[in-house]
C-alpha cells in the first residue's frame, strides 16, 4: 500500500514547460524528500499527484495500478492527501470545520458537530499541538494555521501524504512537532512525500531524496549515503558556497537611532543604533514582539512612547509630538524601504503584471500623473537586471513567477521607491529555495557595501547568523541581547531568546 | 500580558460593535421616528410593517446564502415578480388548484435559480453580471406572460391564501410565524448541515475549498436555487397579502434584500453570514420605509434619509473603534 510511480509526466503552462518527462517512484512506507530550486517543478508534480492539476502527458501508477486523477476527490479516494505550499484554509470556518471539510461526519447531510469537534481535538492532540477546535481559523497564528492544514490532510487517513513545504511558517520548536508527526506517519506505514527547501530537515527526516531541476528529474539518492553538498550541487548543477557576512561595508556613522521605544502589548523600552552599511538582525521566538517592533519603524504600528531619529533628525517623538512615521507612505518619503514577510497576503498584487508590481508604488514616474512607458521599461530593466529576476515579459502575471523571483520583485519594489536610507526585510527568504536564498544573501551584502543600512527579521537563526553584522534578540517584548558578530553563537542567541540570560557585546553596550 | 488582554478586549468589543451595532442604531432610529411621529406605533402601522418585512426578510435569507458563498443574486426582483405573476396566472388564467399552482411556481422559479447557478459555475460568469442579465430576462418573461398588467384573485381563489396573508394565530400574524420558521430552517441549514459548511467554505476561500475536496460547482448551483426558492416564497407572501400580483412586485426588492444582509453584519466578501442580523436588517429597512411613507415624505427626502441611515448603521463599528482609540491614547 502506498507505492507511487510517476511515469514521464509533462506539463506546460502557456508557453512554459513546467515539467518535462519527470519519472519518480515512491516506495511504500518511506519518507521521500523532493527537492529542487525555484521553478524546478516540485510543486507542480505534487499538485498533479494530488489532483489539483492535470498532467499533459504521462501516467501515474499506485500500487501497480494505472490511475487517472482528474480532481481532488479522486485523489482522496486513492488515499492521497496533500498539504499545499500556500496556506489553504478557510479563515471564516472553525478549526474543526477546516480539518474535516472534505469528509464531514454527517447523517442525511446534517453535520454531527460534537463528533467532528471531538475527533478534531483528538487529532490535534495526537499531533502534539494545542489549538482550540472551535476558534476561527482566520484568528490563528500562521504557524497554527499550518498545523491545521496538516491536520486536514491527516483527517482523510490516506496512505500517501504529501507535505509541500510544511515548515515555511514554523519556528524551531514547531518544526520539532512536525518531525514527530511525520515520523509517526512513517511508523503507521504511510508514504510521506516531503517537499522542502531546508537541507537540515531533509537530512533529519528523509529516507531518500529526489532532486528536480528546471522541470526535469535529476537523481534520487539514499539520504544516509549522501551529503548536503552533494544534494545542493545536484539541485543547482554547480557547487554553492555557504554565505558569511563581510563587515567591509559597515561604517561608524549612525543612520537610525531608536531609544526607549514602547508599544503596549507588543514591546517595551527598546533602544538601538543602526549604522551606515550595517545589517542588523532581529531574533526571537514567534510572538516575542520583534515583528511589531520593526514594523513600527515603517509606520505599521504606532508606538506609545520613545524617540526615533534618522540621520540625526528626530522623525518620531511620541511625547514631543513629532510624527513623521505615521504611515508607510511617510516612512517611504523618509527613505525607508520595506519587504513584507507575507508575500501572498500583503506583498504581491497577484492579478497584476511584473511591471506594475515592481513600479506600481514608485513615485518617480509621475509626470502630471501620467506614466512614461520608456522610462518605466528602463527602470524595470535596471532593477530586474541588478537583482537577476527571471521573467519572460514585463506584462507577465507576477503570480506565474516562482517564489524566489516574486521575492526579488518585492525587493525591487522597495528599492524602486527611493528607499536610500534604511531597508527593512521581514523573513526575506521565506518559502524560497536554496539557490534563490543565496542570491538574496548576496544582494544584501552588495547593498550593505553600497552603504545601505538593513534591518532583517527572520525566524531562521542560521540565516541571521550568516547575513548580519549585529544581532538584536527580543524576548517577551524586551531586548535581552545585542550581539556583535564576534559573539555570534546559536546557543547563546537561543538562551537570550528564551529569556534564560541577557547578553550585550562590549562594543554595543550603551 | 495584561496589556495584551486589554487590546484583545478592545478588539472583541470593536467586533461586537461591528456585528451587533445594528441593534443599537435600530433602537435609536426607531426612537427618533416615534418621537417625530407617534402614529408609527399604531397597530395598523405595525401590521403594515409586518407586511413589508415578511417578504424582504424571506428574500434576504436567501440572499444571505448567496452573499456568504462569495456571490450575489441580483435576479431576485425578477424572480419575485415572475413568481407572483405565475402564481396568480396559474390560479386565474389556468384555473389550477392552489397546491398545483404553488408547486408549479416553485418548480419554475427553482429551475431559473439553477439557470443562474449554471451560468456562474459552468460559463464562469461573474455572479453580479450573470444575475443582473437574467433579472432583465425574467422581467421580460413576466411582461410577456402578464401582458404587463396585474392580476387580481377572485375572493374564492384568495380564500386559502388570505389565511397566510392576513390570518392570525393567538394574535400573531401567520406571516410572522412563517418568517420565523423560514429563519429557523435557514439557520439550521447554515450551521448544522454539510451544505451550510460548504457554502461558507466556498465563500471563505474558493480555491482552498476545492483543494479540500468540496464540489464547488454543485454547492454554488444549490445556493442560487435556494435564493430563487426564497424569492418564490416572498412572492407567495406578497400575493397572500395583496390578493393580487403586479409585474412591478419586485421593484427595489434586490436592494432591500442586500441592504438587509449588509446591515445584519454579513461580510460582502463572503464566508461570514449572519442570518439573525439579516432578519433585524430586514425589519430595519422596512421600518424606515414605512416611517417615510407615513410622513408622506417626498421621494428626494426618502432617498436621502435611506442613504444616511445606511451609512450611519454601517459605519457604527468604525465610529466606535475610532472613539475608543481616542480614549485609549490619552491614557
Amino acid at each position: 500500500m502506498g507505492e507511487v510511480k510517476l511515469n514521464q509526466l509533462s506539463k506546460r503552462f502557456g508557453g512554459v514547460a513546467a515539467l518535462s518527462d519527470v519519472s519518480l517512484s515512491f516506495r511504500s512506507g518511506e519518507i521521500h524528500a523532493v527537492v529542487g530550486e525555484n521553478g524546478a517543478g516540485k510543486s507542480t508534480v505534487m499538485k498533479i499527484l494530488g489532483g489539483i492539476l492535470q498532467a499533459d502527458s504521462g501516467t501515474i501508477e499506485i500500487d501497480g495500478q494505472l490511475v487517472e486523477i482528474p480532481n481532488v476527490l479522486r485523489a482522496r479516494e486513492l488515499g492521497i492527501s496533500i498539504v499545499c505550499q500556500e496556506l489553504n484554509l478557510m479563515p471564516d470556518l472553525t478549526v474543526a470545520e477546516n480539518i474535516f471539510l472534505g469528509c464531514l461526519p454527517t447523517k442525511y447531510g446534517v453535520v454531527n458537530r460534537r463528533e467532528m469537534e471531538r475527533r478534531g481535538a483528538e487529532l490535534l492532540k495526537s499531533m502534539g499541538v494545542d489549538i482550540p477546535v472551535t476558534s476561527l481559523a482566520g484568528e490563528l497564528s500562521v504557524a497554527c494555521q499550518q498545523m491545521v492544514s496538516i491536520a486536514n490532510a491527516l483527517a482523510i487517513g490516506g496512505d500517501i501524504v504529501i507535505l509541500d513545504e510544511p515548515t515555511a511558517a514554523l519556528n524551531t520548536r514547531e518544526v520539532e512537532t512536525l518531525y514527530g508527526i511525520v515520523r509517526d506517519l512513517k511508523r503507521q506505514g504511510k508514504t510521506v512525500i516531503y517537499v522542502s527547501h531546508r537541507m537540515k530537515e531533509i537530512f533529519d527526516l528523509s529516507d531518500r531524496i529526489s532532486v528536480l531541476r528546471d522541470g526535469r528529474y535529476v537523481a534520487t539518492v539514499e539520504t544516509s549515503a549522501s551529503s548536503e553538498d552533494e544534494v545542493v550541487s545536484l539541485m543547482v548543477g554547480r557547487a554553492v558556497m555557504t554565505h558569511r557576512a563581510s563587515v567591509s561595508g559597515r561604517g561608524d556613522e549612525v543612520v537610525m537611532s531608536v531609544s526607549g521605544l514602547s508599544c503596549a502589548g507588543f514591546y517595551e523600552d527598546i533602544s538601538f543604533e543602526l549604522h551606515r552599511g550595517e545589517v542588523l538582525g532581529f531574533a526571537g521566538l514567534m510572538g516575542c514582539g520583534k515583528d511589531e517592533l520593526v514594523k513600527s519603524l515603517f509606520g505599521l504600528y504606532r508606538p506609545d512612547s520613545g524617540v526615533v531619529s534618522l540621520d540625526g533628525q528626530v522623525i518620531l517623538d511620541v511625547g514631543g509630538a513629532v510624527d513623521k512615521l505615521s504611515c508607510p507612505r511617510s516612512a517611504i518619503e523618509l527613505g525607508i524601504g520595506y519587504v513584507t514577510e507575507d508575500r501572498k497576503g500583503s506583498g504581491i498584487f497577484a492579478a497584476m503584471d511584473v511591471l506594475d508590481n515592481v513600479l506600481g508604488g514608485s513615485c518617480r514616474l509621475n509626470k502630471f500623473g501620467l506614466l512614461d512607458d520608456e522610462k518605466e521599461a528602463a527602470l524595470l530593466a535596471e532593477y530586474t537586471e541588478s537583482l537577476d529576476i527571471k521573467y519572460t515579459s514585463r506584462d507577465q502575471a507576477i503570480s506565474s513567477l516562482s517564489g524566489g523571483n516574486q521575492q526579488k520583485c518585492m525587493l525591487a519594489r522597495a528599492l524602486a521607491t527611493q528607499s536610500e536610507r534604511v531597508l527593512i526585510l521581514m523573513e526575506p527568504t521565506r518559502g524560497i529555495d536554496v539557490g534563490a536564498k543565496s542570491e538574496i544573501y548576496g544582494l544584501l551584502e552588495e547593498l550593505s557595501k553600497k552603504g545601505m543600512s538593513i534591518l532583517v527579521v527572520s525566524s531562521e537563526l542560521s540565516e541571521l547568523l550568516s547575513t548580519c553584522h549585529r544581532l538584536c534578540v527580543v524576548f517577551q517584548g524586551r531586548m535581552t541581547g545585542l550581539l556583535d558578530q564576534a559573539d555570534f553563537d546559536e546557543e547563546l542567541v537561543m538562551s537570550c531568546a528564551t529569556g534564560q540570560r541577557e547578553f550585550y557585546s562590549g562594543a554595543s553596550k550603551g | 500580558m495584561e496589556k495584551r488582554n486589554e487590546i484583545n478586549r478592545r478588539e472583541r468589543f470593536r467586533r461586537l460593535a461591528e456585528t451587533h451595532g445594528i441593534y443599537v442604531i435600530f433602537v435609536i432610529v426607531a426612537c427618533v421616528f416615534c418621537i417625530f411621529e407617534p402614529r408609527v406605533l399604531h397597530p395598523s402601522q405595525l401590521l403594515e410593517l409586518v407586511d413589508r418585512t415578511s417578504w424582504v426578510a424571506v428574500g434576504a435569507a436567501g440572499m444571505t446564502f448567496a452573499i456568504c458563498s462569495g456571490g450575489f443574486d441580483l435576479s431576485v426582483p425578477g424572480l419575485m415578480a415572475l413568481g407572483a405573476s405565475l402564481l396568480t396566472g396559474f390560479l386565474v388564467k389556468s384555473g389550477f388548484s392552489l397546491g398545483l399552482s404553488l408547486f408549479l411556481m416553485f418548480l419554475c422559479v427553482g429551475l431559473l435559480g439553477l439557470l443562474n447557478g449554471l451560468l456562474i459555475t459552468r460559463l464562469k460568469l461573474q455572479p453580479f453580471i450573470a444575475t443582473l442579465a437574467t433579472c432583465l430576462c425574467f422581467h421580460g418573461i413576466t411582461q410577456v406572460y402578464t401582458g404587463n398588467t396585474g392580476t387580481t384573485l377572485s375572493s374564492e381563489q384568495y380564500a386559502a391564501l388570505s389565511y397566510l396573508g392576513r390570518g392570525f394565530v393567538f394574535g400573531i400574524p401567520v406571516k410572522v410565524l412563517v418568517v420565523l420558521v423560514v429563519y429557523g430552517f435557514m439557520l439550521w441549514l447554515y450551521h448544522k448541515t454539510s451544505f451550510g459548511v460548504k457554502v461558507r467554505a466556498v465563500g471563505s476561500n474558493e480555491q482552498a475549498a476545492r483543494t479540500a475536496g468540496v464540489n464547488v460547482g454543485f454547492t454554488l448551483n444549490w445556493v442560487y436555487v435556494t435564493t430563487a426558492l426564497m424569492s418564490g416564497l416572498a412572492a407567495v407572501l406578497y400575493v397572500a397579502t395583496m390578493g393580487s400580483s403586479s409585474p412591478r412586485a419586485g421593484d427595489n426588492f434586490d436592494l432591500d434584500c442586500i441592504t438587509a444582509v449588509v446591515l445584519g453584519g454579513s461580510s460582502l466578501s463572503g464566508g461570514r453570514g449572519r442570518l439573525t442580523g439579516t432578519l433585524v436588517g430586514a425589519l430595519f429597512v422596512s421600518f424606515v420605509k414605512m416611517c417615510l411613507n407615513l410622513l408622506s415624505a417626498p421621494e428626494a427626502v426618502r432617498a436621502m434619509v435611506t442613504g444616511l441611515v445606511l451609512i450611519l448603521a454601517l459605519s457604527f463599528g468604525s465610529l466606535t473603534s475610532m472613539a475608543m482609540n481616542r480614549g485609549g491614547s490619552t491614557k
